[in-house]
């Protein structure tokens, strides 16, 4: 079986187990449980809500966002299907190189979020490359063997556990990942 | 000084100039620092930063580049003064453990022509009880040891490159997630020596190049993000010393190293110094001393930086 279509599988499995309690954990519970939908259905379609155009940013500017502003301007340009300018193929290589090191870069800090959202990017634009490639391996590698993502105990540790924060966290990661992983598997398909 | 690095191009000769001129000029102003003689005693930091003085020095007068020239006068008797005084001299034979980094001064010196008895007359005795390879060193250092004999002419025959690289991190791997800031100093170094800071042919195939070329790009975004300048500056270097990149992210990177000099011409380490609390909040001296901790070695990875650019460009152009 493919490799994202067994991650998913196993994150599907501890989702429909999971009962969160409040009404925000139960949205992101259903949210996950279509994401590993799309991920099983292999379409190839990207996911988007809105039909607004995004243009990318220049390269330049990309590397210096805060972690805020950089995942703010990934899911606008992430959530939008709207057809921008088609990238040149010198652009496409610098973006591809680009995204993959910033990907291996807060990989090396730790920092999934940010990486799935790189990915997610990356994905989108058509974009696939060594970096890219282990980057994605390193999300791969941030499962749970319940099926869930994220190695949260740390920042848990440091702002006082609660069952209900731990659930949150625990599914809005996980959702995060499973968005990368869609955006991957519909890249994979189209490649194919 | 306005930064004038073009999105299509890499910094122009006369940038480079000006900004090898900023660095030198803070260099100068710090030589005594790099006295590792205080008060009859040897000061092993001030040690390693004389020895790392002395190797720009030498890779500066070897490039001769125009308009460099006459402030490495200066360098030069604060140099040779400092190793001839005999409470230096004396070092690599009273601590023969420590001989190598005692030597490394005048073994610079030496690649580019000076010659003392005295060092000669210990460099054999030392070498002869086997005081010069006595310490065990990671792979890259003994590349680094490998190399200074070698291009100060005390060992004739040239080392065995290519398997002293396979040995190092860069030899062993390519995956960027296995370099951490240690291994990545051992892949700028390894490619500083194995082609003598892109002056000589090595021993790389042209796939080993392209596969280092992006290792190097890829951690040079992470340090560039990160604002460890000494590593986007050795980096950069490595990328010159392999024939130079042009992408996205050496020039953003490139800007932003540049960036990141003080209007005195030096460059932190990393760019929480001017936050750091207890640095600003330190006396003046220990200030100024710390100022000269965290930059001095930085700066010289920026003036050997601007050397090697300069080395590609033709000094007419543009």
């Amino acid at each position: 079986m493919n490799s994202l279509i067994q991650t998913s599988s196993m994150t599907k499995n501890w989702l429909e187990a999971a009962n969160p309690q409040s009404q925000e954990s139960q949205s992101m519970k259903r949210l996950g449980i279509w994401l590993c939908e799309q991920i099983a259905s292999r379409d190839g379609r990207c996911i988007s809500v809105g039909n607004g155009k995004v243009e990318l940013p220049l390269m330049s500017q990309f590397v210096a966002l805060h972690r805020s502003e950089l995942l703010n301007v990934v899911t606008k340009l992430t959530v939008h299907s709207g057809q921008r300018e088609p990238l040149t193929t010198g652009d496409r290589n610098e973006w591809k190189r680009l995204l993959g090191a910033m990907a291996v870069s807060h990989a090396k800090s730790g920092d999934v979020v940010v990486v799935a959202a790189l990915l997610r990017l990356a994905a989108r634009l058509d974009l696939q490359g060594k970096w890219l490639s282990e980057a994605k391996r390193y999300l791969l590698t941030q499962q749970h063997s319940d099926g869930s993502f994220g190695m949260l105990a740390a920042e848990m540790e440091f702002v006082g556990r609660t069952k209900r924060v731990n659930e949150l966290a625990t599914l809005r990661l996980t959702v995060e990942v499973l968005w990368a992983l869609a955006e991957l598997a519909a890249l994979e398909k189209r490649s194919s | 000084m306005v930064l004038q690095v073009r999105k299509s191009s890499m910094p122009d000769y006369r940038f480079l100039r000006q900004q090898a001129n900023r660095s030198l000029d803070w260099l100068s102003s710090r030589l005594p620092e790099f006295s590792p003689l205080d008060k009859g005693r040897v000061d092993s930091f001030r040690l390693k930063a004389f020895a790392e003085l002395t190797l720009v020095y030498a890779s500066l007068v070897e490039w001769d580049h125009r308009g460099l020239r006459a402030k490495l006068i200066r360098w030069k008797t604060f140099i040779t003064t400092l190793c001839e005084r005999p409470a230096f001299a004396q070092g690599p034979r009273k601590q023969p453990l420590l001989a190598f980094g005692y030597l490394m001064p005048y073994l610079s010196l030496r690649g580019i022509g000076y010659r003392s008895e005295y060092y000669e007359e210990t460099l054999r005795t030392l070498s002869s009880d086997g005081w010069l390879k006595s310490m065990e060193l990671v792979p890259y250092r003994v590349l680094d040891r490998e190399y200074v004999l070698w291009k100060s002419g005390f060992v004739k025959v040239e080392p065995p490159w290519r398997r002293l690289y396979l040995a190092t991190a860069a030899g062993q791997s390519d995956n960027p997630f296995r370099f951490d800031d240690e291994a990545t100093y051992s892949l700028t170094h390894s490619i500083f020596y194995l082609t003598d800071f892109g002056k000589r042919g090595h021993p790389l195939s042209t796939s080993s190049v392209t596969r280092v070329k992006s290792l190097a790009e890829c951690l040079l975004l992470h340090y560039w993000r990160m604002g460890f300048w000494d590593l986007v500056g050795e980096l950069l270097i490595t990328l010159n010393c392999l024939g130079g990149t042009d992408s996205v992210i050496v020039r953003g990177a490139t800007v932003a190293f540049f960036s990141a000099h003080k209007k005195s011409g030096c460059v932190a380490a990393k760019s929480n110094l001017d936050r750091d609390e207890e640095f600003s909040r330190a006396p003046k001296r220990s200030k100024r001393d710390r100022e000269f901790r965290d930059c001095y070695h930085t700066t010289l990875v920026s003036l050997l930086y601007c050397g090697t650019a300069l080395n590609q460009i033709p000094p007419h152009s543009p």
